[in-house]
């Protein structure tokens, strides 16, 4: 396996002769070995992205290296394996049969096809017509395709898609396998859950343009600080000693409880002020901020484009 | 790459049934146009034709004529099938977005479209020994019928009637490969290829030869088939109503037919290399 970034690109950019600009000056790097997610509202460019990653479609704009090749370069592309917008087969060949043309573009012997069909489960149904497999099975076919050749890069466009509860976990198992085998993928997908659960880093895309970019930790921190849960008694008391602190931005009554918006971090300092009022903490708990608040607020806002070294910074 | 390609078109051609129901087509115009009807026509032909006339209509549906007689119905039967077997192995990938899946991973276009096209040649040939096994059944069945003797070409007659039609099946596959790239769908090609060969190579031709314009004519694929046709013996109006007819001779004929293989393919190739796959 050769070394450097899985994928570097810079100033990616793809526009269209109306003046719809897909992806504007995307700037992405994911080093080898990551599972990177890249999230985004519907029309946001990601899958426009994926397209030029992959060669479908050509950048009007800005260059890039899918493992250390130029965009577009069969070589590379060889050891890319990759689901974009959903599976599309044959509809009249069998699964297996299916993945045995792949195979045979790629040079591979059916035992690799067989190989990939068992990975995903499939391998019960792989006599059948793929025009009669279920929208999970035809996702699954869509996945061992890209599994074919063991690639070093996978590039899975929402591959969840479709699946069953018990296939959404089987999915993250499978991505989780693939990073433990050293191997770099790139992730869409709507389900931040699960993107919050398996990603390394992510990149947040939208209108085309990259806005956020960092770990987990980091996208959830650009989306807010979180807040404090307090249950206290007296509540009335409690909640206008936690308003007149200076660090508190915000306190409401929810539920029998405070809602108090500040860093976590301030939680101690909140704590002591309670007690030197005399009053009763009986919770006091730490509301982190999901990835998808964060999403939405970072989309919502899409303000500056904040780097990974400038949340780092944060 | 080209290999791979090729190996890959062919394992999905083996199981496209839509390709082996239009060389069975084909097969069923030699059996029915080419010797069914014109053996119909000797049986009814009476006292009043001339008596050269009703033989040498039977020594046509004879084994000894199969060679020529075959490559006679290609141009203006066999052409229009060979252009949509051309143009859905091209285009039946736009229509299904499997285009989309194989060239994520074999992103040589140029060899994708290569291998592609010499898998159609390949078939080509297949459809053309079918042909000449098709006619060959069906003379030695007029031959029995008529207690003939069993007479058949040689071998190197076979051959070299094997090469006529297989040019001309390239010719007429490699216009509906270029036409598939073009348009990205199978239903245009067979549209605007069906609309060429009648509008075109059959009205438009037959106007010109009749105003005596040859030259134009002798770069239309209608006739330049005609032309390798007519130059194997055959007569290109074999079992049909009206003939595609020959405006210039077999040298020019095969430069003609190769000149339509070679543009068609780069076009296809320019065609295919520039545009975005979505």
């Amino acid at each position: 396996m050769s070394t450097g970034a899985a994928i570097h690109v810079t100033g990616l950019t793809k526009s269209y002769a109306a003046g719809a600009v897909a992806v504007g000056d995307l700037d992405l790097t994911v080093e080898r070995g990551q599972v990177y997610g890249f999230v985004g509202r519907n029309g946001a460019g990601k899958t426009t992205t994926m397209r030029m990653l992959v060669g479908l479609i050509r950048p009007t704009a800005g260059t890039g290296a899918v493992l250390g090749r130029p965009l577009g370069d069969p070589a590379a592309l060889a050891r890319v394996g990759s689901l974009i917008e959903g599976p599309s087969f044959y509809p009249h060949l069998s699964g297996r049969d299916n993945l045995r043309l792949l195979a045979r573009y790629l040079g591979l012997p059916d035992t690799e096809v067989d190989a990939a069909l068992e990975r995903v489960e499939l391998a019960h149904r792989a006599g059948d017509r793929f025009r009669a497999y279920s929208l999970g099975m035809k996702q699954r076919l869509g996945v061992a395709a890209a599994l074919l050749g063991d690639p070093e890069l996978l590039i899975l466009d929402e591959p969840t898609n479709g699946l069953d509860p018990a296939g959404i976990v089987a999915m993250r198992e499978l991505i989780g396998s693939l990073a433990a085998a050293d191997r770099t993928v790139l992730l869409s997908s709507h389900q931040l859950n699960e993107v919050e659960e398996i990603c390394d880093r992510i990149a947040v895309i939208h209108n085309g343009r990259l806005i956020a970019e960092g770990t987990v930790a980091d996208i959830r921190s650009a989306g807010g600080t979180g807040s404090l849960l307090i249950r206290a008694d007296p509540l009335d008391k409690a909640s206008a000693v936690v308003a007149a602190l200076p660090q508190v931005t915000s306190v409401a009554e929810v539920g029998g409880a405070l809602a108090v918006q500040t860093d976590p971090a301030n939680a101690a300092a909140v704590n002591r002020a309670l007690a030197l009022a005399d009053i009763d903490v009986l919770e006091l708990r730490v509301v982190r901020q999901s990835l998808e608040d964060a999403f939405l607020d970072i989309t919502h806002d899409n303000g500056p484009v904040p780097t990974g070294d400038q949340l780092e910074a944060r | 790459m080209i290999g791979n390609s090729m190996t890959a078109e062919l394992f999905a051609l083996r199981r496209r049934r839509a390709v082996w129901v239009l060389v069975g087509f084909w097969s069923a115009q030699i059996l029915l146009f080419a010797y069914t009807i014109s053996y119909v026509i000797y049986l009814s032909m009476g006292a009043d034709f001339a008596a050269g006339q009703a033989e040498a209509l039977l020594a046509s549906l004879l084994p000894a004529s199969v060679d020529h007689y075959i490559v006679g119905s290609m141009p203006i039967w066999g052409g229009p099938v060979m252009l949509i077997i051309g143009g859905m192995v091209s285009a039946g990938d736009y229509r299904n977005g499997t285009l989309r899946t194989i060239l994520a991973r074999f992103a040589d276009r140029r060899a994708l479209l290569l291998g592609r096209y010499a898998a159609v040649v390949l078939v080509m040939l297949i459809v053309s020994i079918i042909s000449l096994v098709v006619g060959t059944a069906c003379s030695t069945v007029v031959s029995l019928a008529e207690a003939r003797p069993l007479v058949f070409p040689s071998f190197g007659q076979f051959l070299t009637a094997a090469g006529a039609l297989w040019l001309v099946e390239i010719a007429w596959a490699s216009v509906g490969f270029a036409l598939g790239i073009v348009t990205r769908n199978v239903g245009a090609t067979i549209g605007i290829g069906l609309v060429w060969t009648l509008l075109v190579e059959n009205v438009l031709g037959s106007l010109l030869g009749a105003l005596d314009l040859n030259p134009i004519r002798a770069v239309m694929l209608g006739p330049a088939s005609a032309a390798i046709a007519q130059a194997q013996g055959g007569d290109p109006s074999a079992g049909g109503g009206f003939a595609i007819t020959a405006a210039t001779g077999p040298g020019a004929a095969v430069a003609v037919l190769l000149g339509y293989a070679v543009l068609s393919l780069a076009i296809a190739l320019f065609t295919f290399n520039r545009r975005d796959v979505v």
